[in-house]
């Protein structure tokens, strides 16, 4: 760390603790509250902790326990935006992270700019001074990466177990992670690699099954239902950027009365996907590229989900950083896949808008076709990310350091 | 069994009643004029059952929401409901501390009165408003109707039937106080013959005071445009704090629209909350929800409700609409319990009996709300599924090909 990277975490704070400012004044002073409405589900569920109850009184708490746990201090000191900081100061950490495993290859200035894509990132900002819970989450992954980098198994093992304790979705980094341990510890032998393999697996699933027996034992089948079977049977979920969610509207609104099973079988292209692209971290398995992997990885896992909003584009936005060091893409093409993406995002929050906030029948063809375009533009620049990744990477910059 | 018949029609002065009434041996007419109301009640003898439990519905058609209310009506919710306090809670009906409840825009009569005895009562819900209570000894029916200039309504006993009748005047009222005056008159139980009627005045007090809307308004509106998450707006700027008061909203909203607690905090709120569920996911579990909120005098109150998403039309463009009618009310505290009955009606279940007896209810404003919801037509189904599946295929198709096709982009030169 040199001088530059402190004065980029020091100006990331800073715009940081303006931009939390300015929403308590927000929120004190103008109807339009700056607070994220889930912020209030987990300060709520967070006072039933502190008073001995389960979070999940709180209708629509659909977390682990822990967040609640995280929160609770909001109501000892009796401060209601106390919570955001603690989202703020991961968000930093992750922040600085990204700046630890970022290859070191490359030169300093570009460095700082692909750091900047996290720290100064507006969206990233907002998400967590607004008190959005996903920087606990990008926190915990990072985390467990750069012990994986460091080689410390057992540690990266629990970090990771803890994150998929929190989100389910992590679990799609095992088999990338595993390639990646796999040839790593090839030189040492078959023994070795399997005793690593079984370190970070079993360290993987203390924290997995411990956390959720331990909170089942607290919060019972309650806890199971609300934070992980509720996302796999749910199928009626309000308008969101999904290219699944028209069909699923109405095939939820016609059980039984002739709907398709299509929406079913949703997960089958996603975990197709997903387990594909996970496997090419096997044909160049370093570090770098892993991080890589796990960016399209995630980005695949997004586009295919039956539900999407904007958070769950931070879920890739951690990985971009790395991914972007040794990226290929030229600058314009960079440019025009940018703007597609957000043009075709704008596209649809205009239909959102107008189904919203104007009650327009906009379902069909505005939000359908919305989300379509949106979808193809994801899966357009997932093929380019797939060719870019196939592409080798010069030897110069294939950052011995991180291997 | 014997069922008892009154009749009572109130005018607004005592000259009105000479020229607005005529009688024979068997029968008595009175005319309507502006504002004239007539109640009729019916009390059926029950063979006591051995459910001891109480039951209330009520019936009042939208267009009656703008009526003056008069001295011996009390102010019923705009459509049709049931409260009940039986232990036994029938399906869709939610549930309060003191009651279970449904509510309909439907006047479902037969589903849930069933009389013993059939008094031949010619339900009349596009223009009559009803007040029915049925305890374990006998069931009243309470109809109240306007009596329009021009209307004439007739009077006679008919067998197995104990008739009486009273047409009055109002003597004097002010807030709290009523006094009534008029005459009474009996059926012979043996001839059918109307004897002798004798004069007779009434002094009570009032649970439900009718306001005076043309001296202050308490306008009652949706912010336009109406979204998904349509915001009720009650301008409470004409009215001041008043001690022992409470102005307040009472909602009773189908299912199609719903309240946060988390985010308006009522008062109350019983029935369904679930901030998520699309209405056809919850049609089996209830009609809907009932809340009460608390409002602040001097101001413009806003409550934001939700809409849930609702079920795709079939082949129609016509939107989809639905309708609440929010009460204003001002609840006093009387100190005096006399407000809970007088000789016209008595407080029962529902959301007066959510207060103390001797709270005195003033309607400020009932509006009928409309809140359009968008919805999918079905007819775009097959579009939209195969749509879907041709989107997804395109993509596999193509993303595969990336994956397992050789598109090795050459290695640049140089990097940085």
């Amino acid at each position: 760390m040199v001088g530059e990277d402190w004065g980029l975490i020091v100006l990331s704070f800073l715009v940081r603790v303006g931009f939390f400012l300015f929403g308590i004044y927000q929120d004190a002073n103008f109807k339009v509250r700056y607070t994220d409405i889930d912020y209030f589900v987990f300060h709520d569920a967070a006072k039933y902790v502190y008073e001995g109850k389960s979070p999940y009184a709180r209708d629509t708490y659909r977390y682990t326990p822990l967040l609640s746990w995280l929160l609770v201090p909001n109501h000892y000191f009796g401060w209601f935006h106390l919570g955001k900081i603690i989202f703020v100061i991961l968000d930093l950490i992750t922040g600085f992270l990204i700046m630890k495993l970022l290859n070191q290859a490359i030169s300093k200035k570009r460095a700082l700019m692909l750091e900047s894509i996290w720290l100064l990132n507006p969206m990233v900002i907002t998400i967590s001074t607004r008190g959005n819970a996903e920087s606990v989450l990008c926190c915990l992954i990072m985390l467990a990466l750069y012990y994986l980098q460091k080689g410390k198994y057992t540690m990266a093992g629990l970090l990771y177990g803890l994150s998929i304790h929190f989100k389910i979705y992590p679990i799609i980094y095992c088999i990338p992670m595993a390639i990646f341990i796999y040839h790593r510890m090839r030189k040492e032998g078959p023994r070795a690699q399997l005793t690593a393999l079984l370190n970070i697996g079993v360290s993987t699933l203390v924290p997995l099954l411990g956390c959720g027996w331990a909170m089942y034992k607290m919060y019972g089948y309650e806890f199971l239902d609300q934070s992980y079977l509720y996302h796999l049977y749910r199928t009626d979920h309000r308008h969101n950027f999904s290219i699944w969610n028209m069909l699923l509207y109405l095939d939820s609104a016609n059980k039984g009365n002739g709907g398709s099973n299509l929406s079913k079988y949703a997960f089958v292209p996603q975990l197709l996907l997903v387990l594909v692209t996970g496997c090419f971290e096997w044909w160049n398995p370093t570090f770098d590229n892993l991080l890589s992997v796990l960016f399209v990885q995630t980005f695949a896992f997004v586009a295919y989900n039956k539900v999407c909003t904007s958070q769950y584009f931070v879920w890739y936005l951690i990985f971009l950083p790395f991914y972007l060091s040794r990226s290929h893409i030229s600058w314009r093409r960079g440019i025009l896949m940018v703007t597609l993406w957000a043009v075709t995002q704008g596209i649809w929050l205009s239909q959102g808008y107008y189904l919203e906030f104007e009650g327009k029948n906009v379902f069909y063809p505005g939000v359908f076709v919305a989300s379509a375009l949106f979808f193809l533009t994801n899966v357009w620049l997932l093929g380019g990310f797939i060719t870019d990744l196939k592409t080798p990477v010069p030897l110069a910059t294939a950052g011995k350091k991180n291997n | 069994m014997v069922t008892r018949h009154r009749v009572a029609v109130l005018y607004d002065a005592p000259e009105a009643i000479g020229s607005h009434m005529s009688q024979n041996d068997t029968h008595l007419t009175v005319r309507g004029g502006p504002g004239v109301v007539l109640q009729q009640r019916w009390l059926l003898e029950r063979v006591e059952s051995l459910d001891k439990s109480t039951k209330r519905i009520t019936w009042r058609p939208r267009e009656d929401l703008d009526r003056d209310l008069s001295v011996i009506e009390n102010e019923l919710s705009a459509g049709f409901s049931v409260y009940s306090n039986s232990t036994d809670i029938p399906g869709r009906f939610i549930s309060t501390p003191m009651y279970n409840s449904f509510h309909s825009e439907n006047f479902d009569i037969e589903q849930h009165l069933l009389l013993e005895v059939d008094p031949d009562l010619p339900w009349n819900p596009e223009y009559f408003t009803y007040d029915i209570t049925v305890e374990p000894a006998q069931i009243q029916i309470v109809e109240y109707r306007p009596l329009k200039q021009g209307e004439e309504f007739t009077v006679g006993r008919v067998k197995d039937e104990k008739l009486e009748a009273g047409v009055f005047f109002v003597d004097a009222s002010d807030e709290v106080d009523v006094d009534i005056g008029g005459i009474r008159c009996n059926w012979g139980m043996d001839d059918g013959k109307l004897e002798r009627c004798q004069k007779t005045s009434l002094l009570y007090k009032q649970g439900h005071i009718a306001f005076n809307r043309s001296s202050q308004t308490a306008p009652l509106y949706l912010e336009q445009p109406i979204g998904l998450h349509p915001k009720v707006l009650i301008d409470l700027t004409e009215f001041d704090e008043r001690p022992q008061c409470m102005y307040l909203m009472h909602l009773q909203l189908p299912l199609e629209l719903f309240v946060d607690k988390f985010q308006v905090s009522p008062l109350l709120l019983f029935g369904e909350h679930d901030l998520e569920l699309p209405q056809y996911s919850l049609q089996d579990k209830a009609w809907g929800s009932e809340s009460i909120f608390e409002l602040k005098a001097g101001t413009v109150n806003e409550i934001t409700l939700h809409s849930r998403y609702i079920k795709p039309s079939n082949n129609s463009a016509g939107k989809f609409e639905v309708s609440f009618s929010p009460e204003i009310i001002l609840a006093c505290d009387t100190g005096d319990e006399k407000v809970a009955r007088n000789p016209f009606y008595k407080k029962g279940l529902g959301y007066e009996s959510l207060f103390t007896d001797d709270t005195s209810f003033r309607h400020l404003n009932t509006t009928t709300l409309s809140v359009p919801i968008p919805r999918p037509d079905m007819n775009d189904y097959s579009k939209i599924k195969y749509g879907t599946l041709l989107c997804l295929l395109i993509s596999i198709v193509y993303l595969l090909s990336k994956i397992f096709g050789n598109n090795k982009k050459k290695v640049p030169v140089k990097q940085e």
